[in-house]
């Protein structure tokens, strides 16, 4: 057999591995083709239907062989902690490439779920579901570098020091982030509120109804006292909450702009400067209009009422949310709310992570003098 | 126990093989017969030493080409006996029964 015609052999069989999981293609692919090579019927040119078939059934029956039994998966699925013995199929999971669409599909069937349960997706209410299978869909992508620190900790690959063993390696100190999930889910609830109380006091104080869908936002008699109040109050409670995250911003703005050039943050991409706030004010606005236009389209909104209660908080959370972007990428790693008031900021701790499991945290090497080491 | 695990195991019987050396030994004991194919092998291989029954030793490197060698483990070899047994049990039993279909008692083989 010629070298060409084995490069080809090689090729198809390498094609056909991918019906191996992931941690097999890595550690024995070479082997299988190698073998594949050396089985091949003297004066094949190309490798035969049998052994390709033959091939591909390995693979499957491989997979099967290392499946998570149907309980485990579930448990996995909605975050619960799974049995050890399954530690090195969650390595596998974390590990192998791909874990964004990994990722993406599990977000994306979550939601589904969660709107066949709810009963959206009929009746007209299709365009909303689609808006949250999408938004599932790119949360799950973007996400996906945290989500694999969250589920290793999930599943007991990384811990605190305390219970440092003999199997574990102790890592370099990193921040701690235990109010992570509360900032983030202010930050979820209040974004889409903010946007939305930006826009319709827009809309409701634009002396002409903006020609954009069919639905005037421009209310013609004053809305009752006791109205306002019932409407009023879930959009109170962001206001409280986003008066808050205003007035930490505040602070943190004040503190970066009181800091000497040589502290700035490099890179930093934020709004220092009235101009650049105002202007991100504006595209906030314009950009909530329309998102609050499109929304009336698909859920029965009383968009004028609930925008005008929501309107002091929105300033406050859209700044808010700038802010933890930003100071996010200069740490490099995404930051809660109390991380903006130094008081309440958690103490660094050293974490321990579990020796298979390094290539989750680059950088992270053994601190031999830590209290608690095997060999400190 | 599925058939090719049974040849695996069986071919493993004299001592460590690489895969290559695993699908000829197969093709001598069963006189070209049975022809392993390298997925059956790996998958039925990574089965075998998920459940402990067989275990990689060491690595060469063979024409530029690594080539793994596996064995048996206890567990392993203790899979075999019994299932040879239960497999020689079988065939006794089948063969008293083939003595009583008619017309072939006594015929030669």
């Amino acid at each position: 057999m010629s070298g060409e015609e084995e490069e080809g052999v090689e090729r198809t069989a390498r094609r056909l591995l991918h019906a191996y999981p992931w941690r097999v293609r890595t550690e024995l692919g070479d082997e299988i083709v190698a073998t594949v090579l050396d089985t091949l019927p003297p004066g094949a040119e190309r490798l035969p239907w049998r052994d390709r078939i033959d091939l591909v059934r390995g693979g499957i029956r491989t997979r099967w062989g290392r499946r998570l039994p149907l309980g485990a998966h579930l448990r996995y699925f909605f975050g619960a902690r799974i049995d050890d013995c399954w530690r090195q199929w969650v390595l596998d999971d974390l590990e192998a490439p791909g874990l964004r669409r990994r990722l993406a599909l599990r977000s994306v069937l979550s939601s589904v779920a969660f709107l066949a349960f709810v009963g959206l997706g009929g009746d007209g209410s299709w365009p909303l579901a689609g808006v949250v299978v999408v938004v599932a869909a790119a949360v799950g992508v973007w996400r996906a570098p945290a989500q694999r620190i969250v589920i290793a900790r999930r599943q007991g690959l990384l811990g605190p020091a305390a219970e440092v063993g003999d199997e574990w390696v102790l890592a370099p100190e990193r921040a701690a982030l235990p109010n992570l999930p509360v900032a983030r889910l202010a930050v979820a609830v209040g974004v889409p509120g903010a946007l939305a109380g930006l826009a319709a006091v827009v809309a409701a104080a634009s002396p002409v109804p903006i020609p954009a869908l069919d639905q005037p936002y421009h209310s013609a008699e004053p809305v009752g006292l006791g109205l306002l109040a019932a409407t009023a109050i879930p959009p109170l409670v962001l206001g409280v909450g986003g008066g808050a995250l205003l007035a930490v911003n505040a602070g943190l703005a004040a503190r970066r702009l009181a800091a000497a050039p040589a502290e700035r943050p490099v890179g930093h991409r934020g709004a220092t400067t009235v101009a650049a706030v105002v202007t991100a004010l504006v595209v906030a606005v314009v950009l909530g209009y329309v998102a609050v236009m499109v929304l009336a389209r698909l859920l029965p909104w009383e968009a004028g009422t609930v925008g005008a209660a929501v309107a002091p908080a929105s300033v406050g959370l859209l700044v808010a949310a700038d802010r933890l972007r930003v100071a996010g990428r200069r740490r490099g790693m995404p930051i809660g709310l109390w991380d903006l008031v130094p008081r309440f900021a958690p103490r660094r701790r050293v974490m321990a992570i579990h020796a298979g499991t390094a290539a989750l945290l680059p950088g992270a090497e053994p601190v031999p003098d830590a209290p608690g080491h095997p060999r400190g | 126990m599925r058939d090719a695990t049974f040849h695996i195991l069986v071919a493993l019987a004299r001592g460590e093989r690489h895969g290559y050396g695993i699908i000829q030994r197969v093709g001598e004991l069963t006189d070209g017969a049975v022809r392993l194919g390298a997925g059956t092998l790996y998958g039925a291989l990574d089965r075998l030493a998920t459940d402990g029954q067989v275990v990689a030793t060491r690595t060469e490197i063979v024409g530029g080409r690594e080539r793994r060698y596996y064995a048996l483990t206890d567990s392993g070899r203790g899979a075999l006996t019994a299932e040879v047994e239960r497999r020689a049990a079988l065939v006794a039993a089948a063969e008293a029964e083939v003595a009583h279909l008619p017309g072939l008692a006594g015929e030669p083989a």
